[in-house]
């Protein structure tokens, strides 16, 4: 029995609903009422639609419209996961009769609190432990614990220092007003004079020391932060460089790069920064707390009960706070990027004419930030007095009853100085940390989430014992199914074989699936059923590594590296020589221009380089793809975005490239795969014809229609084109 | 000019009905289209205008400049596929708001029915409508919130949303 909760009912109202399969009936109960029963047979599959902020779950009969599907259940997109994973479990059986059990990690939900992950983290911010997370990089990096130990030693070396100031004042102040207690209470029969600069010389040595202590504390912590935030930028890199498309298409290129720049920096400007600050802090609040008790323990009580009500008081100020500094960065961040906007576009707005407009839109905003800021500093302009007023009154209760029980004489006057002094070290620290949970908040979400990286699970593995036979042709898709989400089914049914010397030419639609049958082919990612074979095997026998060594691959976008021409040419090929690198620009019909250039191979491209024009640069793409030799080679609209000449020469590049290869291409401008053996026209996630251009001209199907409508197009641009094209059609 | 004339359907070339599977079904031009699918070009300013009929394959037949231009039963039938299409419940009370890490947890009631909500991006994603008191919450699932009148929400809720509204 799989059963699933669905939460609309059929007024598009919140309910409690229950979505059961058993043997094969499906069932649907709305707080415990059955309001829907049908049983499996003659049904085609389960689909589901989207619509906006719900969803619908139907079944599909056997070669009928959509018309003619039976309403199962709504659901808001809190449930969207669940239902497409109960889709894929019953899909799978009416497909092929065996039950699959529900991947509940598919989900996204928080085993504990079921609430719904953010998008991209795999771990519940609601429910995070902060301590298990800040142990876990203790754990990681060894190193982290005793330079941790050490800085704290050194720390708790310099509170003593700086806390101990005052008691030499205090001592200092004994002798200049009583010398008769000084007589009585000097070691050594040192004379007051003699103690005085005995004192001079101690707060001295406590001045320097501390800042000797300070130093090496800091010398220890930042050593280690620095080796902790390389480290953890290279695992955070090595990993990246590891993961999956899969796994890579569910981030930006941005966010990796934030993961491995900016939270790496994070956790170390909080390890040897902010963090190690607090508990220095910390510290210094129990030695003086101690010192002060030491001192005189009633006044000390008085004192010290005031710290959590102090602390209290700070936090409800620095919450309310937090939220008007979050709105005046929110506030600041929207007028930059209004301005980003703007100046950008800044063409568009002059050639419109909508300067004023524009104006007066950045007027408003620059007004709203300058609201919010006014509501901040206000907030301080009132927060700091008030806070200050609180110390002044606590040091004004300590003032007053500390005076009586020196005038009683259960205290000295020195000693009422010392207490006085230390109480400033004690407040002090605690406006500090009251920032502590906010940044805490945020170095603990940046460790988040570069654990998040490192601790992706491989969706792709590797054969224990990988077959070492060439990769080459036959190409093999055999029942080939798959889908980025269990839902939505991209490529259904695929079976088609290439051999080698042959061309293969995809075309079909946008989103039809084209672009992820060669991703397929590539084992960028692996199949949800069915499987590819190359020479036999499948290709998750193969070692990934020598599987992607051995096909070869020219993108619509070449990107270059930084580096020479010569050095892109050679990227991927270990054994490259100049001859082979030259041999293969002549055979991609690169040789030509880079020849011409002053530096020949030896010219630098890349972002700070030679500028290469889109046809030079796929030119060193296929010199590339040329030098690798592969047996099987992938062009995926390699030629769009040329000129006609550039073109023609790229193409003639082509020509001889594909030459006693598997070669499949895929292409929208119809002309390009002129040269194929065969043509597959993938529509829906599926083959919808396969033949030649003559066979498939024939049928008068989805690619006669291409044909014409290019054809067309071409005839209203360019009537001479559109006979050339037809001639090479 | 022409071009920028928007040609609504005439109310009276359009006949909805409901399917024998109870899909909504259209009558245009003497042609039966057996399932359409109704889309809100302005869903979020004005859900009542500039309705776009469309078949199952996407394809365009009908816009419908406003519902209330309909005869009643057919305004009705029109009005509640919309309804069942959007799914914006509207939120009946805000009981906290929690910042973990730089992402907001929303406990909401929804009617009788208590929602969490995660909300990644609070600036983009809790937006007050340009020259209106609506407010819309969109969550990390692709649920949208509505607060209709925030004018007349209960003071609590107005006082953990304001800090978030620009």
């Amino acid at each position: 029995m799989t059963t699933v909760a669905f939460d609309l009912d059929a007024a598009g109202k919140l309910c409690r609903g229950v979505l059961t399969w058993e043997s094969d009936v499906i069932y649907a109960d709305i707080d415990g009422v059955e309001v829907f029963r049908r049983s499996l047979k003659g049904v085609a599959e389960l689909v589901q639609f989207g619509d906006v902020g719900c969803g619908r779950l139907e079944l599909k009969l056997p070669d009928l419209g959509n018309e003619h599907n039976v309403h199962v259940c709504r659901f808001s997109m809190s449930q969207v996961g669940e239902i497409g994973e109960f889709c894929k479990v019953v899909n799978h059986y009416l497909q092929t009769g065996k039950r699959l059990n529900i991947d509940y990690k598919m989900l996204q939900r928080c085993e504990k609190c079921n609430r719904h992950l953010i998008p991209g983290l795999s771990i519940c911010l609601f429910c995070a432990d902060v301590k298990s997370i800040w142990l876990r990089a203790i754990r990681d990096f060894p190193r982290l614990k005793p330079a941790i130990v050490k800085a704290n030693v050194f720390m708790l070396l310099f509170n003593l220092a700086r806390a101990s100031v005052p008691l030499v004042i205090g001592w200092l102040i004994e002798f200049v007003l009583d010398p008769d207690y000084a007589a009585q209470a000097l070691p050594f029969n040192w004379t007051p004079g003699q103690s005085v600069l005995i004192a001079g010389a101690a707060m001295a040595v406590l001045y320097l020391s501390s800042q000797f202590f300070m130093s090496a504390s800091l010398l220890a912590i930042n050593r280690t932060s620095v080796r902790h935030s390389d480290f953890l930028r290279r695992k955070t890199y090595d990993k990246v460089q590891q993961l999956s498309l899969t796994s890579m298409s569910k981030r930006t290129a941005g966010d990796l790069m934030k993961r491995v720049t900016h939270d790496t920096e994070t956790v170390r400007g909080f390890i040897d920064g902010f963090g190690r600050a607090t508990l220095e802090k910390l510290m210094m609040i129990v030695i003086v707390s101690i010192m002060l008790f030491v001192l005189q323990p009633g006044l000390a009580l008085m004192t010290v009960i005031a710290i959590p009500i102090t602390l209290v008081m700070y936090r409800q100020f620095w919450r309310r706070l937090g939220l008007k500094l979050d709105h005046m960065w929110r506030s600041s961040s929207r007028e930059r990027s209004l301005l980003h906007d703007i100046i950008k576009g800044i063409r568009v707005v002059k050639t419109f004419g909508t300067e004023e407009r524009e104006i007066e839109k950045f007027k408003k905003t620059s007004w709203r930030l300058k609201k919010a800021s006014t509501g901040v500093e206000v907030f301080w302009a009132l927060l700091n007095p008030t806070t200050r007023l609180a110390m002044m009154i606590g040091e004004l209760v300590v003032m007053f009853v500390g005076g009586r029980l020196v005038l009683q004489g259960d205290m000295r006057l020195p000693q009422l100085v010392m207490f006085t002094l230390l109480m400033a070290f004690l407040f002090e620290p605690l406006r500090w940390m009251s920032f502590f949970p906010r940044r805490l908040a945020e170095a603990t979400n940046s460790l988040l989430k570069i654990y998040e990286i490192l601790d992706e699970e491989h969706t792709m593995t590797e054969a224990e014992e990988p077959v070492e036979v060439p990769v080459e042709g036959p190409l093999v898709f055999e029942n080939l199914r798959f889908g980025y989400v269990p839902y939505e089914p991209v490529l259904k049914n695929i079976n088609l074989t290439v051999q080698p010397g042959e061309m293969l030419g995809l075309v079909g639609p946008s989103g039809a699936g084209k672009s992820t049958l060669i991703n397929l082919a590539m084992r960028m990612y692996d199949p949800d059923g069915g499987r590819i074979t190359a020479n036999g095997h499948d290709l998750r026998d193969f070692d990934s590594a020598w599987l992607h060594k051995h096909i070869g691959v020219v993108f619509q976008e070449t990107y270059l590296f930084a580096g020479t021409v010569y050095e892109n040419i050679a990227y991927g090929s270990t054994d490259a020589t100049p001859e082979g690198v030259i041999r293969a620009a002549q055979t991609a019909n690169a040789h030509e221009f880079i020849i011409k250039l002053p530096d020949g191979y030896n010219t630098l491209v890349g972002e700070d380089g030679h500028t290469l024009s889109g046809g030079e640069r796929q030119r060193v793409a296929i010199a590339r793809a040329v030098l690798r030799n592969p047996k099987i080679l992938i062009l995926d609209e390699a030629t769009s975005a040329l000129d006609p000449e550039t073109e023609g020469k790229v193409q003639q590049a082509l020509e001889r490239l594909v030459k006693g290869r598997v070669t499949i291409a895929i292409a929208h401008r119809l002309s390009t795969l002129r040269h194929a053996n065969r043509l597959a026209v993938i529509d829906g996630g599926e083959i919808a014809e396969l033949g030649s251009h003559r066979e498939l001209m024939q049928q008068r199907g989805i690619y006669y229609n291409l044909v014409k409508t290019q054809r067309q197009m071409s005839k209203e641009t360019d009537e001479k084109g559109a006979i050339e094209e037809d001639k090479d059609i | 000019m022409d071009t920028l004339n928007l040609e609504f359907t005439q109310p009276g070339d359009v006949r909805f009905f409901r399917n024998a599977q109870d899909f909504l079904s259209l009558e245009l031009g003497g042609e039966t289209h057996a399932r359409v699918q109704l889309r809100r070009a302005l869903p979020l300013t004005d859900p009542g205008r500039f309705i776009c009929v469309a078949d199952m394959e996407d394809k365009e037949l009908a816009v419908l400049e406003d519902i209330t231009q309909l005869e009643e039963e057919q305004a009705a039938l029109v009005a509640a596929e919309l309804e069942l299409r959007y799914y914006t419940p509207v939120i009946t009370a805000v009981h906290s708001i929690k910042e973990k890490m730089g992402s907001y947890y929303f406990d909401l009631s929804i009617g009788e029915h208590k929602k969490n909500a995660a909300v990644k991006d609070i600036t983009k994603n809790l937006r007050q409508l340009p020259g209106s008191s609506t407010i819309v919450l969109t969550d990390v699932d692709g649920n949208r919130y509505l607060i209709e009148d925030l004018r007349v929400v209960k003071k609590k809720a107005l006082r953990l949303l304001e800090p978030y509204l620009y």
